[in-house]
């Protein structure tokens, strides 16, 4: 995308690791082209099935290393779908799981040099966030009937105002899945984006003797970026799930 | 791990006995035994618990320990509980306030979508557009105050928590 040339040489390119391109032969992207976004989902969901087939396999009383860190997984988002949305969203837990799993598979997985991620795209995001809301919404009409469009209309206002303050609750009813998909593509392309452009000054001591103040600088600025992108890609798949959890009780109990 | 814990309390004598006593004790064996290595002098049993102490409980000097005990695993939960550190906690107002904009702005642009998909459909061009925008910023607004009122309402949790525990 942005391509400038530096008068000095240097070539910023910060927002080359998000082109999606084939993985074989180099046409153009269709609905079912395999690219490298498909890689690395493909990854991390091979990941995540790794971590829970083959990290359980010995199915040990004493976890092993592995086996342990599934059984963390397991019980951190048991409870927190248990604690925030209640006894009856537990038949939901596989859904959230997987959920979780895979974002925070593919926001690490994207961490490594040379990746691509995956969650940085809006169109993923957004899919796992439509996923969410049409669960949510069916979730519901199903559970609460033609009641639960009473968590748009507002009993306590006057009558006059109630339309308007319909539309403006209809309204911000949408607001959660595009809030929702966007503060995950936001924050994993946000972070990307700057390491490589701390990144993009590194070789600046190659060109010009003001490098040996800049270069050691971009170095500790992706070192430290790096660090707050390790904590972001675990908080954000954490913050995704709990949100869904959040919405998941609304639709159980839509009494605000 | 049975022969281990036979062998403290194997007072008794009878095996089906000392597994009777390795049950009673299982829940609290493990903060027994942390009390034990505990590096705070205070915390360490003074005496140790004896199979005799465990069921003549109506000595009032076994009273005295059983409450002495409970003290001391009320302060080692006290001291193993997890603690709200300040980064983390920054960390998660930052999420908040992030959250916050994040959902001012999707109000807003919602509000511009619909309505200049009802100004292209009907042909009124700013009409429909200026009045959702408004519309949109007030729901984004509403969202945003939702999340504010969820984050106060954690904060004051958190505190009055906080509080409890050091009472």
């Amino acid at each position: 995308m942005a391509a400038e040339e530096h008068g000095e040489g240097l070539t910023f390119h910060p927002m080359d690791q998000f082109i999606v391109s084939p993985l074989f032969g180099d046409g153009d992207v269709g609905v079912f082209t395999i690219t490298n976004a498909t890689l690395w989902m493909a990854l991390s969901v091979l990941a995540a099935a790794l971590l829970f087939i083959a990290g359980t396999r010995g199915r040990a009383i004493v976890p092993t290393r592995i086996q342990s860190v599934a059984e963390l997984a397991y019980g951190f988002i048991h409870k927190m779908v248990e604690d925030v949305a209640g006894k009856e969203a537990l038949s939901f837990f596989p859904y959230i799981f997987t959920v979780f799993l895979f974002i925070v598979f593919s926001n690490f997985l994207g961490l490594l040099p040379m990746a691509f991620t995956p969650t940085s795209h809006i169109a993923v995001t957004a899919i796992l966030a439509i996923g969410v809301f049409l669960t949510v919404t069916i979730v519901g009409f199903v559970k609460n009937g033609a009641g639960f469009l009473g968590l748009f209309w507002v009993s306590s206002a006057p009558l006059a105002l109630r339309p308007v303050l319909a539309l403006i609750e209809v309204i911000s009813y949408f607001v959660r899945p595009v809030s929702h998909s966007i503060r995950l593509a936001g924050n994993m392309m946000a972070g990307h984006a700057v390491i490589k452009v701390f990144a993009a000054f590194a070789p600046l001591i190659l060109i010009s003797g003001i490098g040996v103040a800049v270069t050691p600088l971009s170095i500790i600025a992706i070192t430290a970026m790096y660090g707050l992108e390790i904590l972001v890609a675990f908080i954000q798949a954490y913050v995704f799930t709990i949100l869904t959890c959040v919405y998941l009780k609304d639709a159980l109990h839509p009494s605000h | 791990m049975t022969g281990r814990r036979g062998a403290r309390f194997s007072a008794c004598g009878s095996a089906a006995q000392d597994n009777f006593i390795i049950l009673f004790h299982k829940l609290s064996y493990h903060e027994y035994l942390l009390t034990l290595a505990s590096p705070d002098p205070r915390l360490r049993p003074t005496v140790t618990p004896t199979v005799a102490g465990t069921f003549a409980m109506s000595e009032p000097n076994d009273l005295e320990r059983l409450k002495a005990l409970d003290a001391r695993l009320a302060s080692l939960k006290k001291a193993q509980a997890p603690k709200t550190n300040g980064v983390a906690q920054g960390h998660d107002m930052a999420n908040y306030a992030w959250r916050m904009v994040t959902e001012l702005v999707a109000g807003l642009l919602i509000g511009f979508g619909i309505g200049f998909g009802l100004d292209k459909v009907f042909d009124t061009m700013p009409l429909f557009l200026v009045l959702f925008i408004f519309l949109g910023l007030v729901a984004g607004i509403r969202t945003m105050m939702r999340t504010a009122q969820e984050a106060q309402r954690k904060s004051t949790q958190a505190g009055t928590a906080a509080k409890n525990e050091g009472d």
